[in-house]
């Protein structure tokens, strides 16, 4: 009898292996968790950006903008409502939060918030 | 000492256990790649370098995680890994051993 | 009116030792801690040393007026007492800018401590710290991406990066090597790095472990679909073979490469840094040989002064030191030298040990990697005390672990990602660490065997410095 067999490659377990950085080592954040993650954004005096990417092209440097940076916003709900706004319009997607810090001109926080199927 | 070139068996071991070739042997269980009751005692590095290859294989099918694995396998990982890891600690192994030699 | 030539053994007083001179920020100024022969007055002694280490001789020479001697030489402006040590005393030295060839940390260790060291009327002598003078920062490349650029390039934002040492240090061949790489990069590593005393050895040569390197790495972004490096080691006995070795890495798509700064050379490193920024390549950079020199608290050159050397010289990741594992004495001054990496302006802070205001410019940061003896229980303190432009090393803490590298890896991201997230949400890290990981370990099993392996650090200290954020 043949040793190989047809086997379930993690390459091919997508949904298992493929990770996005920061935070996706954790359960998917709470409600609670994403507001105090904003609120730190926020705290920080960087500008909340919102970004989101069909799964197949999560690897790439550019994901599609979700309108503009909220350049200045620092109310929590407004904020969280736009993440929701992005989500119900790519339901699919993966859909990351980012917080520019215009000194350091870099992101000091970035996070996927919901999570699309990987592939 | 000249260095062995056979392996002298897993229960033998340094660290209580808490070795990469240790650890290779114990995932071979596991994977039922090798029998439970066989230690490797005589056999030759490139013996353990096949088999390190073979658990190697069936790590890729989960992602190199245990958190990945099925039910069944992981019951298996859990009795014979912590039974390893009793069993070091009853010889001495911590994971101070595993750090203090870093600058 | 000219001089006129008087032969003959002058005091090096008369001419070195000037307390009313005000430096020039053109100036590069140096503090040395100076333990003297017995009977040799301070002046004296301090005077020598700035002659020595600039223009002087131990007799006047009729050379000298051929030159402008009072423009071009060190001048000692200042002396003070070393708190608690009356076996030696500081020294403050001024050096025109003029003296020295732009962008070349070479001449100005050459200069600074090249012959005085071993002066006879000195028992011992240090180099503690030295200015360096916007005008002369500027002339020098720097880090070759700086932090910015570098997590621009991996995509990651946000936390400390992650790496862990490949051990057993010597013996692994290349294929079974680059298995330990990718089993630490797929469970969540960021990097996984060369040991230092890793070159090109008759079991390994450098081709077949960076071929089987990038292998590993490749393998591992495509499951993790996140992007990983390892530091290919590229010292080499000439720059010529180091150089080759770069090449090489560039032509496999190695997104990073790694230098011993010291025993490579200076000259050698800052070649090898400006090549990494005209093709993009980031460079780590290992201090060996570095206790050589900054061990003895009264002779050799302090560690603050080899991480400015290096920002000048070129390194995007330099060793610092972890912080929790040291004593109380060497903490302070640690994180005096993690902000000279990091910091565009850093101010005077004898607490720190810190002897002159250092402006930067725009010369972007290094990234401090703590590395050395620590586990998942220093996560806490880790992330705390470094913040998140740090890079934190596990290298037992991973390899360590009972079920393997994998695992050991993921214990670790899982837990500085836990870290982080409780820190934003205010959660004060040194106080909560257990329950943090505790939590956090409900969903990790490896992070649960992971602190079961190692044991639970206790913080004696009530208040775990922080490093400031960005002096603006």
């Amino acid at each position: 009898m043949s040793d190989v067999q047809d086997y379930n490659s993690s390459l091919g377990d997508a949904a298992q292996s493929r990770k996005y950085e920061t935070f996706s080592y954790l359960p998917t954040l709470t409600p609670e968790s994403t507001r105090a993650q904003i609120q730190y954004i926020v705290d920080k005096g960087w500008n909340p950006g919102i970004e989101h990417t069909e799964p197949e092209n999560a690897a790439s440097n550019y994901w599609y903008m979700w309108k503009l940076p909220m350049f200045g916003e620092t109310d929590v709900d407004a904020i969280l409502a736009e993440i929701e706004n992005c989500h119900k319009a790519h339901p699919e997607n993966h859909v990351r939060l980012l917080g520019f810090d215009n000194f350091a001109q870099s992101a000091g926080a970035a996070m996927v918030i919901h999570r699309g199927v990987s592939v | 000492m000249a260095r062995p070139d056979t392996y002298v068996g897993v229960q033998n071991e340094v660290n209580g256990g808490m070795t990469t070739i240790g650890k290779i042997i114990r995932d071979a269980w596991v994977f039922g790649l090798i029998e439970e009751s066989e230690t490797c005692e005589g056999w030759n590095f490139a013996g353990i370098d096949a088999l390190l290859d073979k658990v190697n294989t069936q790590w890729d099918k989960y992602g190199c995680m245990v958190s990945n694995l099925p039910p069944e396998l992981l019951e298996k990982h859990q009795r014979i890994h912590n039974k390893a890891i009793e069993n070091a600690r009853a010889n001495g192994w911590c994971g101070e051993v595993e750090t203090e030699d870093e600058k | 009116m000219a001089k006129t030539y008087n032969a003959g053994v002058k005091e090096y007083r008369e001419t070195y030792w000037m307390p009313e001179y005000t430096p020039k920020d053109t100036d590069i100024l140096a503090c040395f801690k100076i333990t003297p022969q017995d009977g040799v007055p301070r002046e004296e002694v301090a005077a020598a040393v700035a002659a020595e280490s600039s223009t002087g001789t131990w007799t006047t020479v009729w050379t000298d007026l051929l030159t402008d001697l009072d423009y071009y030489k060190g001048r000692c402006y200042a002396i003070e007492d070393v708190p608690g040590d009356d076996t030696c005393f500081y020294a403050f030295v001024a050096y025109p800018i003029d003296l020295f060839e732009e962008g070349s940390v070479v001449n100005i260790l050459t200069s600074l401590v090249g012959n005085v060291f071993g002066f006879k009327a000195l028992r011992a002598l240090r180099l503690e710290d030295i200015r360096f003078p916007v005008a002369y920062v500027m002339t020098c490349n720097g880090p070759p991406q700086g932090i910015q650029v570098e997590r621009d390039i991996l995509n990651k934002y946000g936390r400390p990066l992650l790496g862990c040492t490949i051990k057993p240090k010597l013996g692994l061949s290349a294929k079974n090597y680059g298995r330990a790489c990718y089993e630490g990069l797929r469970g969540g590593l960021d990097f996984t790095k060369d040991d230092e005393n890793v070159n090109s050895q008759p079991f390994m040569r450098w081709r077949h472990r960076f071929d089987f390197v990038m292998e590993a790495i490749h393998k591992a972004e495509a499951e993790t679909g996140e992007r990983k490096g390892h530091y290919l080691n590229v010292t080499a006995p000439t720059s010529d073979e180091m150089m080759k070795r770069a090449e090489y890495a560039k032509e496999i798509g190695a997104p990073i490469i790694m230098h011993d700064y010291l025993t490579g050379g200076l000259s050698a490193n800052t070649q090898l840094a400006q090549w990494c920024q005209d093709n993009g390549m980031l460079l780590h950079i290992h201090r060996a040989m570095h206790a050589v020199l900054d061990r003895n608290p009264h002779h050799g050159i302090h560690f603050r002064v080899l991480t400015k050397v290096l920002r000048l010289s070129g390194g995007d990741h330099l060793h610092s030191g972890t912080v929790v594992g040291k004593l109380e004495g060497d903490r302070d001054a640690t994180l005096g030298w993690i902000d000279i990496m990091r910091d565009s302006y850093i101010k005077e802070d004898r607490s720190r040990g810190i002897f002159f205001d250092q402006d930067w410019g725009s010369m972007p940061g290094v990234i401090p990697v703590a590395s050395g003896g620590i586990h998942v229980w220093h996560m806490p303190a880790l992330v705390s005390i470094f913040g998140d432009d740090s890079c934190l090393q596990f290298g037992g803490g991973t390899l360590g672990h009972p079920w393997g590298n994998a695992a050991g890896a993921a214990a670790n991201r899982v837990a500085v990602e836990a870290c982080v997230e409780a820190r934003n949400q205010g959660v004060e890290l040194e106080k909560e660490g257990k329950d943090i990981l505790t939590k956090a370990a409900a969903h990790s099993p490896e992070l649960k065997i992971a602190m079961e392996t190692w044991k639970e650090i206790k913080f004696e200290f009530d208040t775990v410095d922080k490093i400031d954020v960005a002096h603006k």
